[in-house]
Formats: C-alpha cells, structure tokens, sequence
C-alpha cells in the first residue's frame, strides 16, 4: 500500500487499533500456535532422549563437542542485539522513526535471550549441574574459573537480560495503562495490577522518563560488551580460525544485522495481520534495510580483513584452516554463507528494494541462514582442523541435535506469537507523541 | 597570519629535508609518516563525515556539515606529500631491502606504492567531488536526481574512505613491523581517525561561532559532542579489542608488540599519557555534559577536543617510533617539532586557500531537530 494513501491516524485510532490486537485470535492464530508447538513438542522429545540416552545422540564427539548447540546459542544471543540498539541507541540518537517498531524488538530481545540461555543446560548433557557456573561459596571451594571467558559470558548475558528486562517493563507501564483504560473485567484488573497505579500524573512522567533514560543509557554499553564477551569465548583460545583481535566487532556487528532482520520477519507479518499500514510505513521499511545494508556491508569488511590477515600472517597453519573452509568438507557452508550475507543484502542498495516488504522478508530470511552458518564455520570446521592431523574429524548433524535446534525456533515463535495477544506490540505512547496533538478548533491545526 | 604560517611551512620543510639525509633518517622519516596519516587522515574524514551526514539525511545542523567539508583543503597537499613518502621506503620498511617470502605478495615494493598513490588517488579525487557537489548551494534543492547523484557520491567516499584508511593502518603503520599483524588494526586506524575528526569538527563548530561566521545553537554543538563520545568510546572498544586478545592469546609474535609499548620506557609513560589524556579526561567530562542541558559555554570542549587530537598524533607515535627507530628516544626534539608545526601550518594554510577557492557559506539557517 502507498503511504501517500495513508491518513495520519489520530490519538484514539492508535489506542483502539492496539487494543484491536488484543481481542481474541481467529483460525489463523491457531492454526499458527499449533504448527509451532507441534515443532516444540518434537524438539523437547528430542532433548528429552539425548537426556535419557546420553550426548552421543547429539552427534557430539571430540573434536566437535560445541557444534550445532554453541553455534545456536551465539546465533540467539545475537539476535537479541536489534532490540536493544532500536531500543536504547535510536532512543538516544533521537530517531523518532524507531517508535513503531521497537516494542516488538524490545520482546524479541528478551525472548532471543531466553532461547539462547537454553543451549549452555542443554548441551551439559546432564543440566542439573548447571549451576556449577554460577559463583557460589560452598564447602567444596569449587569456585568457577574466573579467568575462562566462558564464565565471563554468564554475568554479561545474566546482565544483559535483566536490563533488558526491566527497560521492556517500564517502557510498557503507560501502554498498559492505556489498554487498562479501554478493557473490562478480569482483562482490566490484569492491566491494572501490571500498569503500577500509572495516572499519567505529571510527576510519574517525570520519573519514567528519567527512568527510561538511565536505562537507556545504560543498555547502550551493554550492545557492545555482550557479543564482545561472547566472540572472546573464541578468540581467546589459539585454535586456527578463531584467535583474531577482530572477532569482537566483527561479532557485535553480525549480531546487529541479524537482530534487523529477525526484525523485519516478525513485523511485516504483524503489519500484514493486525493492518498496521498506518505506522509501520514505507519510510520505517526503508530505514530498516539501509541498516540490514550497512551492518552487511561491515560485515563483509570484517570478513575481507580475516581472510587477509590469514594470508598475512604467513602462519602456515592458519592458511591451511582458511583453505580448508573455503574448499573443503564445509565449503558448501562458507560459500553460503558469503552469499546471504555479503551478496544478497546488496539489492538494498535499491530505494524500491528497502520498501519492498516481499523483497525485505526474503533478503531477512537469507541474512538469518546466512548468520547462522557464520556461526557454524567458527565453530566447527575450525574445531574439525586444528594443529594436529591426528586432532581433526568431521562432524555430521544428527536427528536429535537437529530437531532440537528447529525446536528452539518454534519456542521463540511460540512466546513471540504469545506475546503480540497479550501485551501492546506497538508503543501507544510513542506512537502518539510523534502524531499532531488533538486540537479542539482544527481551522487552527495547522499553526501549531 | 598567511605570512607567519608560511614560514612555518617553510621551516617544517627545511628541517625535514635536512633531517632526511642525516644519521637520524629513521626518527625524521617516522615523524613524517606520524604526521602524514594525522593530518591527512583529519582532511578526508572532513568530507567522509559529511557524507555520512548526507546518506543519513541529518538534518539538526546543515552548518555543521557545511563546516565539516572545508578539511579537504589539505587533499591536494596531503596527495604531494604522500608521493614523497615514497623516497623514504628504504629507511622506513625492512621488507623492501629485506624482502620477507611469506608475504611478499602483498609486502612489495611496486605493489606497495601502487594501492598507496591511486588509493589516495582515488579517495582524495571523490573526497573533493562530494565537496564540490554539497559546497554549491546554500540550500540543497530538492531535486530528486542532483540528491541521488550526491548520495552515490557520499556512498562512493564512504567506500573508499574506510578501504583507504584502513590500508593506511595496514601497509603504512603496521608493515613497519612486518613480523606483527592483527586483523583489527586497519579498522582500528579508521574508528580512531573518525574521533579525531569529530574532535575537530567540534573546535570549527565552536570557533566558527565564535568568529560570527555561523549561529550554530547549543543543542547542535551538543550533538557533534554526542558523536565525539561515541567516538572515543569506539577507539577504546577497538583498542581494548586487539589488546585483550593478543594479551590472553600471549603468542610471542603478537605479544612483543604491545610488551615494548606498554612494558618499557619512555614508550609506557607515553601510554598512559595517551589513555588518560585522550580517552579517560574526555570520558569522563562528555558524560557529564552530555547528561544535563547544552551548555552556552564550550571552553571545556575546546579543552577536550584538544587533548583528543593531541592524545592521538602521540598514539600514532606510539605505534610508529618504536617499530623504526631502534633507539628508545621520544621524539620531541626541535627538529621533530618543527617538522610537526610544518605539517600543521599546511593544514592551516591549505584551509584558507579552500575558503578563498570555494566561499563556502557557513551561516545557514537551522533547521532543527
């Protein structure tokens, strides 16, 4: 649809079109809900045997041990960085355009996090120990290895979520409100417990934008350090393919482009579905794929300058790594991920490209597979080809690692599509503030 | 002034030329290197913020961006003195009389010179294009084709810039120590190159105010401060990046080149110099400000803007001297200062020369947030 077309919606438009997305789903929801759980149940019975029959069901063998399950936990973590760069970056920076699609990457975050933080108790095999990671005094001193990136990465992640958490939580508290305000029975007196006695008093916005504001700021730091921290579990080790001073940027950069387009993948359909032509439009399309195509074009710098440096160095062994990936067992992988990666977010170099929603759902799609192999050639050909030949091995994904890991997908989904039907997908408050305030003689609407 | 700066110029000149015959070559021909990519990399990231401004549409100062272009006045020059760069291979590059076989592929001489000059070719050739095209006008038209050609513009230079900087870091600074990579390095030149641009951008906002040539508001000036933050907080996560993985990895070949910066005199003192005076002081001093409402007041951002620029020509001799020059010699002698004092009485002269070239106008109205 033509913005030209679009009339600007008016205060009441945006909170009953909000709460629209509220009523009670139809087929289609349903019919959506029950594929995903579906997928979910098949991945919890997978989990669920490599519990009981052991890792060896996971394809898990030396020299492959993190494979599919490391490769998906870096790939959920990222997708969470979107969320907080829209959230609290644009917020900073002022882009106003970040105001219609920000809640759902806010909730995206969170969720990606949550299905991140489930590959680490997987992949322990026996995830009843799992919080032998944690740092706690007990009477055998096994404290964790506080030099290991490892245990870095659980207070960056713990700490990325709950900041995470508690910025998606205010920013909801005058939406709730609203949705308070406009519902009945036991739904209003669900809203009016979670809204916190919001008044919209001028005291209360005074301390939710001081709020809001700390804690944006705070969120800032956190876009560069938990990716950072999370690369180092690589680059900290000498493994060929893996020991690079790049690998920080170049990971937070990754984690940026597929955090984009994982959001563009759950907007376009909530535009599509809820009718939300009006504030998603063309323009917020646009700047979306001007960011999918810069954070692309980065990413192929970085990748440019890691092949270079392995040329460079003329380290013998790190130049057999790079030929290996690049013509051998996994070659396949690389070459495709190059392709989604590097070549296919250049369409949106075209202006009619970016406002496209076909051709920016399908560019996302690819940018999606294309970053989750990235994560697979880190890992595993680097892992299958080390120093020594008599180190080396192929990994081959097996049934249960596999369907755990489409399991993971449908768990994210499951508690994205949970969360569009039981909370504002859009901010109604932010929303509003970058509309015409109501005017009661509209002959002077234009002299504001 | 013309006259004064003139003769800077010249005595940068003589000194130099005398230098480079000398027992010291090694030390004048650093100082040249240092000096060439600092001021070279502060005249073409002028315009590549320019661009930046252009593709992202940035509305909240046009005078800013206006302000931002008029660096490239030293392109021309900085093109020259990289082709004498070329008469200092010798003294400043082992592997071209010692050629290293591993990487003599991207290490030699021909090759060298030639992504060297038609790099800068090519980056100081687009660099001015995209001065031209947004110099014209005071008010940009709202033409849809002269918008998109000065877009592809912008777009080209934004290219070039970072492929040119970064093999600035590459070939001219990190070859020096053939033996040393890190795969960040070039990225790194270009993150610390793009702080020192906004440092200056903030000094001409501030003394184009002062001067009466603009009526550049607070809030404006506030932003290029936001951008100068973000940018210091960028150079250190890029230096923290290399630094932590090479410090952990403790591979000899990586490591040896951080344990003479930061472990041995006199090159610790001036790492910490570096740190406190480029990174932690104005850390700390843009947080604070950036916090409250823009201040009328931007004495103390000249103050840090300063040291900002200052922190990293000191850091570029970090990196440079103790890969050249075998004695542990900082290199603030009379010579090396008045070879750096020539080098900015260019700068200085070649930005006039520009505002007589072009009469860019600074005074544009603003436009707002």
């Amino acid at each position: 649809m033509s913005d030209t077309r679009i009339t600007s919606p008016t205060f009441a438009d945006v909170t009953r079109d909000v709460a629209r997305t509220l009523e009670p789903p139809g087929n289609l929801y349903f019919s959506w809900m029950s594929v995903v759980a579906l997928i979910l149940t098949a991945g919890i019975l997978a989990w669920a045997g490599q519990v009981w029959w052991g890792m060896g069901m996971a394809g898990k063998r030396v020299p492959q041990m993190w494979a599919m399950y490391i490769t998906s936990f870096v790939f959920w973590i990222g997708i969470g960085h979107a969320g907080t760069l829209i959230s609290a970056i644009l917020y900073l920076f002022r882009a106003r355009w970040r105001t219609s699609i920000y809640r759902a990457a806010e909730a995206m975050t969170i969720f990606a996090v949550m299905t991140a933080g489930l590959f680490p108790l997987i992949h322990a095999g026996r995830m009843w120990f799992a919080y032998y990671l944690l740092p706690y005094p007990n009477q055998r001193s096994l404290w964790p290895n506080f030099r290991s990136p490892l245990v870095w990465d659980v207070f960056a992640i713990s700490t990325y979520l709950s900041i995470s958490t508690v910025f998606f939580i205010v920013g909801l508290i005058p939406d709730i409100a609203a949705l308070r305000d406009v519902s009945s029975g036991w739904r209003r007196r669900i809203y009016a417990m979670l809204a916190l006695g919001w008044e919209g008093a001028d005291s209360q916005w005074r301390h939710y934008r001081r709020a809001y504001g700390l804690l944006a700021s705070l969120a800032t730091p956190l876009v560069l350090s938990v990716h950072s921290v999370v690369s180092w579990d690589f680059a900290m080790a000498l493994v060929p393919g893996w020991h690079s001073t790049l690998f920080a940027p170049f990971f937070v950069d990754g984690a940026i482009f597929s955090g984009f387009a994982m959001v563009l993948i759950l907007i376009l359909p909530m535009r599509h579905f809820f009718g939300l032509h009006a504030y998603i439009q063309e323009k917020h399309l646009d700047a979306m794929g001007k960011l999918i195509l810069v954070t692309g074009l980065l990413l192929t710098y970085f990748y440019v300058c890691e092949i270079f440096t392995s040329l460079y160095s003329g380290d013998d062994i790190e130049k057999a790594s790079l030929f290996w990936k690049v013509t051998k067992t996994y070659a396949w992988a690389l070459w495709l991920m190059y392709f989604c990666n590097c070549v296919s977010p250049l369409i949106l170099f075209s202006k009619r490209a970016r406002t496209s929603p076909s051709v920016l759902y399908v560019v996302s799609i690819l940018v999606l597979i294309g970053m989750w192999f990235e994560r697979f050639n880190i890992i595993v050909p680097s892992l299958g080809h080390d120093f020594y030949p008599y180190t080396w091995g192929i990994y081959y994904p097996s049934p249960t690692d596999t369907m755990i890991v489409v399991g993971s997908f449908a768990w994210f989904f499951l508690l994205f599509l949970g969360f569009i039907r039981v909370m504002p997908s859009l901010s109604v408050v932010e929303v509003k503030e970058t509309l015409p305030p109501p005017m009661r003689d509209k002959t002077h609407a234009g002299h504001r | 002034m013309t006259i004064f700066w003139s003769l800077v110029a010249a005595a940068g000149a003589v000194a130099f030329l005398g230098g480079a015959r000398s027992d010291d070559a090694r030390a004048v021909w650093s100082i040249y290197l240092v000096n060439l990519v600092f001021w070279s990399g502060l005249a073409v990231t002028g315009p590549a913020i320019a661009a930046m401004m252009q593709l992202t549409e940035a509305r909240w100062s046009p005078s800013v961006r206006r302000i931002a272009l008029t660096t490239a006045g030293f392109l021309p020059a900085a093109f020259v003195l990289f082709l004498v760069l070329v008469a200092g291979q010798t003294t400043l590059y082992p592997w071209v009389t010692t050629p290293v076989v591993a990487k003599q592929a991207w290490l030699n001489a021909p090759f060298f010179w030639l992504r060297t000059i038609a790099g800068a070719a090519a980056l100081f050739g687009t660099a001015l294009g995209l001065v031209r095209a947004l110099v014209r006008d005071a008010v940009p038209p709202d033409d849809a084709g002269e918008r998109a050609r000065r877009n592809r513009l912008a777009v080209a230079l934004l290219f070039l810039w970072v492929i040119g900087v970064s093999l600035w870091g590459f070939d001219l600074v990190m070859s020096l120590d053939p033996a040393w990579y890190s795969g960040l390095f070039g990225g790194y030149f270009v993150v610390s190159t793009l702080y020192i641009g906004f440092c200056l951008l903030s000094l001409l906002t501030i003394r184009a105010n002062a001067r009466g040539q603009a009526s550049i508001p607070p809030a404006a000036v506030q932003d290029v401060a936001k951008l100068q933050f973000a940018m210091s907080i960028m150079w250190m996560y890029f230096f923290w990046s290399q630094y932590l993985v090479i410090w952990y990895g403790n591979v000899p070949v990586e490591t040896r080149f951080f344990v003479t910066r930061f472990f041995t005199q006199p090159w610790l003192t001036l790492a910490w110099l570096v740190f406190v005076v480029g990174w932690l002081i104005p850390f700390a001093y843009l947080l604070k400000r950036l916090t409250g409402r823009p201040p009328q007041r931007h004495a103390p951002l000249v103050v840090i803007s300063v040291f900002g620029l200052v922190a990293i020509f000191l850091e570029r001799v970090l990196v440079v001297f103790p890969s050249v020059t075998p004695s542990a010699r900082l290199p603030f002698g009379a010579r090396d200062l008045a070879i750096t004092a020539g080098f900015l009485a260019l700068f200085v002269l070649s930005r006039r020369w520009f505002f007589s070239q072009f009469k860019p106008v600074i005074n544009l109205p603003h436009t707002g947030h």
